[in-house]
């Protein structure tokens, strides 16, 4: 207990100090809806955790599955994870590198050198091998080969190399500044069974991780169930997990989902914001509205010689937006389950800028917009100008319930002031791929952010996600800058101005900030929702099931 | 009218009292068997009456389809909206009826191309047997092959309106089950002696067909078409449920249905009109199948 | 009949081979490709991965090149790799074969226990309270959208009542076969209800059709008890088209049914192969495909087969 202790308080100091040095802010997410019974009573041992999880997972390759990684996460650790204050907090690193504890230096050459001081002691699961700075260095240098098939791969390029300093102390070498270097290595790769195997395809790992995490895999039942169980010798003390076993169940259907957790079969269940009245009020189980940091934006492509024409004209974007009436959206068709958003950046961020440009829906005020743009409403009630008739196409996914919901409700809107909406739906696969290529008119989607609020990726003239086209240079600046500056405060004007002239530029139009609804049995103690991508199993080591 | 009707209609005095002598017109012969099904009877009162509403949607209708009413989101049944209003706030009873326009047409339909072309495939490889049938039913180990759901995501994604292209499709893959019983029928009915003698004395291959096989065959025929009808509504709810059914903002029973199961404890009015909708027609067209085979069917008049 | 057979087993063979080209070429006319699972939820991804994932897929290659890459493995046995899981084709659908089969099976068998006796009591009783009932409920189980009534007995019988669970094969930590009989219950009579209806239909008209017939007269006048009449002559002649719509719904025993497996989380085929399709795994749901259009063919023959013997006036020159 004392060393468990000693670890939280060294966690919390580290905390602090990243607080003031550049890496995400404090945050206080939304509490659970009604007081959990067992938060009198001390952590008590044992227990069966039934997880109803949604559509099947394709691997637990924490690096290479196209899904996300909760599963992974409960067995397999890496340097960093967030927590549910947006930070991110060291896990198998002892600390986080930061320029205040001189942990990051900066080269004569420019270069920037991270030394990353590892906990020691720490076992793989075969309790055989240790983990060592050996397995840091050989993951970096599987993330970076050509074809590893890693998500978020060029957030990696810029680790130029990583150095094994001794047992216990991994470098790495940075080519140039980047504020988001703490946010990476969220799993480490065991060298011992990995080495000399082509990882991809590696059946032996991706179907049955091994990690140093506080649960152990016991079997995968396909289309059924993953189980795993507690790992005895857990770094972080004797005590930990609480847990004896996890069971995530694979229930893709929403309405059994449900089912399920109104029947008392599972203690733990994602749900979809329509959901929330039917759960909001069960006997035996909390809601949390775990307020994330993704929001759905509004976009219109440029990547067309029409959409060009059309989208090209900030007058025409600008009278778009102000059709969109967010409050009907998020009070009536989310039913309130949900936070108006303005900017990129979610409320919680210390980069959240609440003076940026605001769209409020003005129906008004965008006819004398598309009027003065040369858009006549023509005898059909459509607008139209030089012949072209100011009739649009939205990119919709078939798999989209709420989607379906509040496009309808703006193409109402839309025509009231004499812009024609024809809504395409496609399935998943179709319409990603038509997205990506840049060849629709108008979509809807979300992005997911991790901790760290950077979207050089999608906004930037040449960024790798940017699937509409826009570009301002101006703004790619600001962004770029705000990527290499390793001063919280530089950052935050930056990230600022970046926001300001992204909502000035009316080249994306925030409309809300998604929640995800999880139901938890009264019974699970130490839950704390995180809005991040890495999602809320980042301290599944300390739950615990009360009786 | 046959000749022995119109004897009787020529000398209604002889055919008065003699009752058991006279014969009486097909139709007529029709209607007597077709009352005695009761559950038909009622059924085609009530598909009559849906079908009226149904058609007559535009005039009959509260509300127009698409209008949304920002105050009244997924408001329950109340004086101004009989059947509540749905997650957008557009009243439910004109969603059910515009729905039903389009329901009805995909199951009317779809059943027409699906009975039509497996008569067709069914009585050819039947009555002519060797190559063609043989040739038929490997056409049919194809088509039952033929996987539905790239199909219509694919024909989906090249036409503008989903409707059409469900019509097809689910016609195209219903055909089978009516070509495989049409032709175990044919193949029996062939070899009997009613048609042993038609082709004796020459009549030719069409005029065979169609006016010995197929009326001893309509049965079959008849009972496919009417669960056609009823499959195809319920195909396109089901179609709905993977998410390629009919597409927003046009309704129909099947998507409105899979739009509200997610909140079918809470907002029970959602899901219940529509699933009653489709339970009610589907139920009352199988009832008006089997009274119609009952009637049809020469054999059985008793 | 012999020679018949064995024409019809040479046939499968250039069949299969147009089937196999046929699906693929759908298949892969179906816009968006694999990667999309990677869009659709990771979000930020390095179109790099994506081109290195494409090629490591051999997606890269003409759709004939990649044709024939498959046809050739799959004659040496080896239906290829999950492009979702990486896991061989032939392991995936054989570790849901198990659990398809008993689903299917158990309502397959139900169905056909119920609607055969349903549809001859509804023949030779026509037009009474027996028969109006009968109809009416084998008709319910067809006019009800499928997940609509699915969901209803879930919320019924496991949340309400609590007798049933809502999903899943078993309970986790309890294998016992009246806890795996509990799971079978809903999600089996949700299945059979398709086939009570159909097959209880056919049965009776048939039968109708068949009882009115001169040999029938025949046999009456010969003086044979009823019964006798009916279940040598009758019943033997009215099965011929019925048994032609079980032995196509036969096929269906491998192809499982999506939505009642969706719904009541059930591990079956049907279920692996629409989320294949919705994820363009191509290998595995070419695998399913033609496991499947193997089983139709396979069992049409012996739909055939038993006419040649259900009739005698049938004959197969």
């Amino acid at each position: 207990m004392l060393i468990t202790r000693v670890r939280l308080l060294v966690a919390f100091l580290v905390v602090t100090i990243l607080a003031s040095c550049g890496a995400a802010p404090t945050a206080t997410p939304s509490q659970p809806a009604a007081a959990s019974a067992s938060a009198s009573a001390g952590p008590t041992k044992g227990g069966v955790l039934r997880i109803g999880y949604g559509a099947e997972v394709d691997n637990l390759n924490a690096f290479t599955s196209q899904f996300l990684t909760d599963i992974e996460l409960t067995m397999v650790e890496g340097l960093i994870v967030s927590n549910d204050k947006n930070e991110y907090i060291p896990v198998l690193a002892k600390q986080v590198p930061t320029v205040a504890n001189g942990l990051v230096k900066t080269r004569p050459d420019g270069k920037l050198e991270l030394t990353w001081p590892l906990q020691q002691g720490v076992m793989w699961h075969d309790q055989v091998h240790e983990f060592t700075a050996d397995d840091v260095c050989f993951t970096w240098k599987y993330i970076v080969s050509p074809n590893s098939e890693v998500y978020n791969r060029n957030s990696y390029l810029p680790i130029s190399d990583c150095r094994v300093q001794d047992k216990y102390t991994a470098v790495m070498v940075w080519d140039k500044p980047s504020a988001i270097y703490n946010g990476l290595f969220e799993a480490v790769l065991p060298k011992y069974m990995l080495e000399g195997k082509d990882i991809v395809k590696y059946d032996g790992y991706n179907r049955s991780p091994v990690g140093t995490g506080p649960f152990i895999f016991v079997e995968w039942k396909s289309g059924e169930y993953v189980r795993v169980k507690r790992n005895p010798n857990y770094w972080r003390g004797k005590d930990f997990p609480y847990v004896d076993e996890i069971v995530f169940r694979f229930i893709p259907d929403i309405n059994t989902r449900l089912n399920a957790v109104k029947s008392g079969e599972v203690d733990f269940a994602q749900m979809t914001p329509t959901q929330v009245k039917d759960v909001k009020d069960l006997v035996n189980y909390n809601l949390t509205l775990v307020q994330q940091n993704s929001w759905q934006h509004f976009d219109m492509s440029i990547k067309t010689d029409r959409g060009a024409k059309i989208f090209g004209d900030k007058t025409v974007r600008q009278a778009l937006f102000m059709l969109i009436d967010k409050k009907t959206i998020v009070d009536g068709v989310l039913e309130g389950t949900v936070q108006i958003a303005d900017t990129v950046a979610p409320t919680t961020s210390p980069y959240y800028n609440p003076n940026v440009r605001k769209y409020a829906y003005d129906p008004t005020a965008a006819k004398k917009l598309l009027d003065d743009a040369g858009w006549k409403v023509g005898a059909d009630g459509i607008r139209e100008k030089a012949g072209e008739k100011l009739s649009l196409t939205a990119l919709l996914s078939s798999a989209d319930a709420i989607g379906k919901l509040y496009w309808q409700v703006i193409q109402q809107n839309m025509k009231a002031a004499g812009v024609d909406i024809k809504i395409d739906t496609k399935d998943a696969a179709a319409r990603s791929q038509v997205w990506r290529s840049g060849q629709w008119e108008l979509q809807i989607s979300r992005w997911v952010l991790p901790a760290d609020p950077s979207v050089t990726g999608l906004y930037s003239c040449k960024g790798s996600n940017n699937m509409t086209g826009f570009c301002d240079p101006v703004m790619d600046e600001q962004m770029t800058l705000s990527d290499q500056e390793l001063d919280p405060a530089k950052r935050k004007a930056f990230l600022f101005k970046a926001q300001e002239l992204l909502a000035e530029n009316a080249f994306s139009l925030p409309i809300y900030y998604n929640v995800n609804p999880i139901v938890t049995s009264k019974k699970l103690g130490n839950f704390k929702a995180s809005g991040t991508n890495l999602g809320s199993f980042w301290n599944v080591y300390e739950w615990y099931l009360s009786k | 009218m046959n000749a022995i009707a119109q004897r009787r209609k020529a000398d209604p005095q002889a055919a008065s009292g003699a009752r058991s002598e006279v014969a009486i017109s097909q139709k007529q012969l029709f209607w007597r068997q077709f009352r005695r099904h009761k559950l038909a009877l009622i059924s085609a009162a009530v598909l009559l009456v849906l079908a009226a509403m149904v058609i007559l949607a535009p005039w009959i209708a509260p509300y127009p389809f698409d209008a949304i009413d920002p105050t009244q989101f997924r408001k329950p049944p109340s004086p101004a909206h009989i059947m509540g209003t749905d997650d957008i706030g557009r009243d439910l009873f004109t969603r059910l009826l515009y729905g039903g326009r389009i329901s009805l047409a995909i199951g009317i339909f779809s059943a027409m191309v699906g009975s039509g072309v497996g008569t067709l495939m069914g009585s050819l490889a039947g009555y002519y047997g060797k190559a063609l049938d043989n040739l038929i039913m490997r056409v049919t180990d194809v088509a039952f092959s033929i996987p539905s759901l790239p199909l219509l995501i694919i024909l989906s994604a090249y036409a503008k309106s989903a409707i059409p292209v469900m019509i097809l499709v689910i016609g195209l893959l219903s055909w089978m089950s009516t070509a495989r019983i049409v032709r175990a029928t044919v193949l029996s009915i062939r070899e009997r002696d009613f048609t042993l003698a038609a082709r004796a004395v020459g009549a030719p291959d069409a005029r065979i067909i169609a006016r010995h096989i197929l009326p001893n065959a309509l049965a079959p025929i008849i009972v496919g078409a009417t669960l056609g009808v009823g499959g195809a509504i319920i195909a396109e709810s089901s179609l709905s449920f993977l998410g390629l059914g009919v597409q927003v903002p046009t309704p129909s029973w099947g998507n409105m249905l899979q739009d509200s199961q997610s909140t079918m404890a809470s907002r029970p009015w959602l899901t219940i009109f529509p699933g009653m909708a489709i339970l009610i027609t589907v139920l009352g067209i199988n009832f008006l199948g089997d009274g119609l085979r009952d009637a049809l069917d020469p054999t059985i008049r008793s | 009949m012999g020679r018949y057979v064995r024409r019809r087993l040479i046939q499968m063979v250039p069949l299969l081979f147009g089937i196999s080209l046929l699906i693929f070429l759908i298949i892969q006319a179906a816009p968006g490709g694999p990667e999309a699972i990677f869009l659709e939820n990771r979000l930020f991804i390095d179109p790099s991965v994506i081109d290195a994932f494409r090629q490591r897929l051999g997606l890269d290659q003409p759709v004939p090149v990649q044709y024939v890459r498959w046809i050739t493995a799959v004659l040496s046995g080896d239906f290829g790799i999950s492009f979702t899981t990486g896991r061989p084709v032939g392991d995936m659908i054989s570790e849901r074969l198990p659990a398809t089969l008993e689903l299917m099976s158990v309502s397959f068998v139900f169905a056909a226990v119920v609607a055969i006796p349903l549809g001859v009591y509804s023949a030779v009783r026509q037009y009474s309270l027996f028969d109006f009932s009968a109809t009416t409920a084998s008709f319910l189980g067809i006019a009800m959208p499928v997940f609509w009534f699915a969901l209803i007995l879930q919320l019924l019988f496991s949340v309400q009542l609590g007798w049933l669970p809502t999903s899943g094969r078993d309970t986790i930590g309890d294998g016992s076969v009246p806890d795996q009989l509990k799971h079978l219950i809903l999600p089996a009579f949700v299945l059979s209800l398709r086939h009570i209806a159909a097959w209880s239909r056919y049965m009776r008209s048939s039968l109708l059709d068949v009882i009115r017939a001169d040999f029938i007269r025949t046999a009456r006048a010969k003086g044979l008890r009823e019964r006798v009449v009916l279940s040598r002559h009758a019943v033997k002649n009215a099965l011929i088209p019925v048994v032609s719509i079980m032995a196509l719904d036969l096929a269906g025993l491998f192809s499982g049914a999506v939505i009642a497996e969706t719904i009541f989380a059930w591990p079956g085929i049907g279920r692996l192969f629409v989320q294949a399709m919705f994820s363009r795994d191509y290998p595995l749901l070419m695998g399913i495909l033609m496991m499947g259009s193997f089983l139709v063919v396979f069992f049409n023959l012996m739909a055939d087969i038993a006419y040649g013997w259900l009739d005698p006036r049938i004959s197969y020159k």
